[in-house]
């Protein structure tokens, strides 16, 4: 899909356009200075035609006039129209009238060519008068002049020469054919200037292209070439400058969280030898508190109470830190996951409080340390939040690539909004119960863990009601089952 | 892209606005040799006289007609004075031009006219030349003399070809009745 779009950009894309552009207007460039020239060189050819043939039909008319008397009868018509068509080369034909008597020097030849319009123009005005028409596709010039005594005035004979054009008509359509054989190669090159330039303007884009990628796949540091003085320049210009405040506002909010991190990973390194001592002395008191009066001892439990949650706190914190630090490193060794998970609740005394489903005989690498603080975590909310009864299924996929551990209950389940934060730092689905037992960091090292080895936890509601936790683990074999 | 857009018109705006230009210079330019209207040519052609024409013989042997527009056709109603004026030869830049005329000096033509017909007495000798040299001269009397007859006819009715001129030379050779087109093919 995303290959068939860009394949789809690519062919309605500058390039595309540009080549498109500049063959276009090569095109228009080249066919408007043809029509121009060809029309200039039309006119020029078609003008020195007509007017040479008018001299030259106005001295032959004029030199068989002399030989000519009115009142005219055929033969002698015919004698002046031959005359004046001996001069004007092979194709002309010409006719001559004299009042109701026309001949023509070609018997054969066809007079409709001299138009009614012509005619009437010869015999109203004492002028010569000329009309280019075409017959069966083929252009003709036909002149036509009264001739007139000596004085100018009118005698009543009339005289039409009709010349081809074809030779002019042919000279003109070369014009045209050497345009056709030229527009090709201006148009291939014309193509080839597009790819070039559209090369020029493509390569910055696509280094810009490329660079935003990188950005977009997290490489801050990538910047583009700057090159030339142009619109792109300005652009790769920009960009750098950009990518520039980026990377060091990136590289800011870093260094803060970094700050932020160590201040906390300090603050607990520090708290815990006051905690040690504090929790050395609240357990002496409470130890005596059967011996002290009863607000004393009422005063000694609750401080016993609260620096132990205190000091759970503080573990929590300083394991955070270890996570965010990167300082937190798996100690794999082959476990039992049956015997691990049994040896996790029979530890915190909840054997009886949840129902297992433990396959025998999933063998398999893990920091046992994590995983019982997982499945420590997993249950204990389960125990905490949900309502009975606890099941606990460990369970492998059948591709044998994965180990899932399911701890699910049949309490009310979480609210969708809860969901998405359930393994957000101090994140309480309750808030008027602020004062759980956990820390609030339980499920955030849960996760920590599960991510350390590669794994997930994933929070859903099951489909009979309550929530299900599923702790997905990769399933890495001990090396003695693969020999 | 929409900057860029703007500055590089989509192809096919483009197009049309090429296509509509080539049209208009195709239509501007039109294709071929169009036909026209009637279109004016300048002056008429003329050369049509009806004065006086005399022929005389060119270098090349031809019968050319000079005219004489001065001498009013009216006048030269007889044939005698236009036999005279061909005595007297052509003018001088006629003569420049290789004119000459076959007709000896001496002055004993003689000539009757009846009707359209005219009667020419040619002197002894005249016709001694070559055949083609006695036509061009049979030729200058036929058609200066058929000519002048037809332009003295006031009507306007008598064409050249109308006046019959018989030749008669004196002696034995025999008599020729000619019209003026018979040389001027």
């Amino acid at each position: 899909m995303r290959v068939a779009r860009r394949a789809l950009r690519r062919l309605v894309g500058l390039r595309t356009r540009l080549v498109v552009a500049f063959v276009l207007i090569a095109l228009a460039s080249a066919v408007t200075a043809t029509a121009l020239a060809y029309r200039e060189s039309r006119t020029a050819v078609l003008e020195r035609k007509q007017d040479a043939v008018r001299t030259a039909f106005k001295n032959r008319v004029e030199q068989a006039a002399a030989d000519f008397d009115v009142p005219a009868d055929e033969v002698s018509l015919t004698r002046f129209a031959t005359g004046v068509a001996d001069g004007l080369g092979d194709d002309a034909v010409v006719v001559a009238r004299y009042r109701s008597l026309t001949v023509s020097s070609d018997a054969s030849a066809d007079r409709s060519r001299i138009t009614p319009a012509l005619r009437e123009a010869v015999r109203d005005h004492n002028r010569m008068s000329f009309q280019r028409v075409e017959r069966d596709g083929r252009p003709y010039l036909v002149v036509g002049t009264p001739v007139t005594f000596d004085g100018a005035s009118p005698s009543g004979l009339d005289a039409f020469a009709v010349t081809s054009l074809r030779a002019e008509s042919e000279a003109t359509a070369g014009v045209l054919e050497a345009v056709r054989d030229g527009i090709v190669p201006v148009v291939l090159l014309a193509a080839v200037l597009a790819l070039l330039s559209a090369g020029t303007v493509l390569r910055p884009v696509r280094e810009l292209g490329r660079a935003t990628r990188r950005h977009a796949a997290g490489d801050l540091s990538s910047r583009v070439r700057v090159r030339g003085r142009d619109e792109l320049a300005d652009l790769a210009r920009d960009f750098n400058e950009t990518a520039d405040a980026l990377e060091a506002s990136v590289a800011e909010l870093r260094e803060q969280d970094a700050r932020a991190k160590r201040f906390v990973a300090d603050v607990s390194h520090e708290l815990r030898t006051p905690l040690a001592a504090m929790t050395m002395v609240a357990t002496v008191l409470d130890e005596d508190a059967d011996a002290l009066p009863p607000d004393t001892a009422q005063a000694a439990r609750t401080v016993s109470e609260e620096t132990a949650r205190l000091s759970r706190l503080v573990d929590d914190l300083m394991e955070m830190s270890r996570f965010d630090s990167g300082a937190a490193h798996l100690n794999l060794t082959p476990t039992d996951l049956a015997e691990a998970v049994s040896a996790t609740l029979s530890l915190r005394g909840w054997t009886d409080r949840v129902r297992t489903e433990l396959p025998h005989g999933v063998r398999a690498l893990v920091d046992r340390r994590r995983v019982d603080v997982i499945v420590a975590n997993l249950v204990g909310n389960a125990l905490r939040h949900g309502a009975p009864p606890v099941t606990l299924t460990l369970a492998t996929d059948p591709a044998g690539d994965w180990l899932t551990v399911e701890v699910a209950d049949r309490g009310p389940g979480l609210p969708p909004e809860t969901l998405a934060h359930v393994f957000d730092r101090f994140y309480k689905a309750d808030s008027a119960r602020t004062r759980s037992e956990g820390s609030g960091l339980g499920t955030a090292i849960a996760l920590e863990n599960a991510r350390l080895h590669g794994g997930t936890i994933e929070a859903a509601n099951g489909p009979e009601g309550g929530a299900v936790f599923t702790l997905r683990l990769p399933w890495r074999r001990p090396r003695e089952e693969h020999a | 892209m929409k900057s860029l857009s703007l500055s590089l018109p989509e192809p096919g705006r483009a197009a049309r606005g090429v296509v509509l230009t080539t049209l208009a210079a195709l239509l501007l330019a039109g294709c071929g040799v169009r036909p026209t209207g009637v279109l004016d040519g300048g002056e008429a052609a003329g050369g049509l006289t009806k004065g006086l024409r005399l022929y005389f013989v060119s270098q090349a042997g031809r019968l050319e007609g000079v005219s004489r527009p001065s001498i009013p056709a009216t006048r030269f109603t007889d044939p005698k004075s236009v036999i005279k004026l061909l005595l007297n030869g052509p003018a001088k830049p006629e003569l420049a031009n290789g004119l000459t005329t076959l007709l000896g000096s001496d002055g004993s033509y003689d000539a009757t006219v009846a009707g359209g017909r005219v009667t020419v007495h040619v002197p002894q000798g005249e016709l001694s030349g070559t055949p083609v040299e006695n036509r061009n001269l049979i030729g200058q009397l036929v058609c200066s003399i058929a000519r002048a007859r037809a332009m003295a006819d006031t009507n306007g009715t008598t064409r050249t070809d109308d006046i019959r001129v018989t030749i008669r030379p004196r002696g034995d050779a025999r008599p020729g009745t000619y019209v003026c087109s018979d040389f001027l093919k």
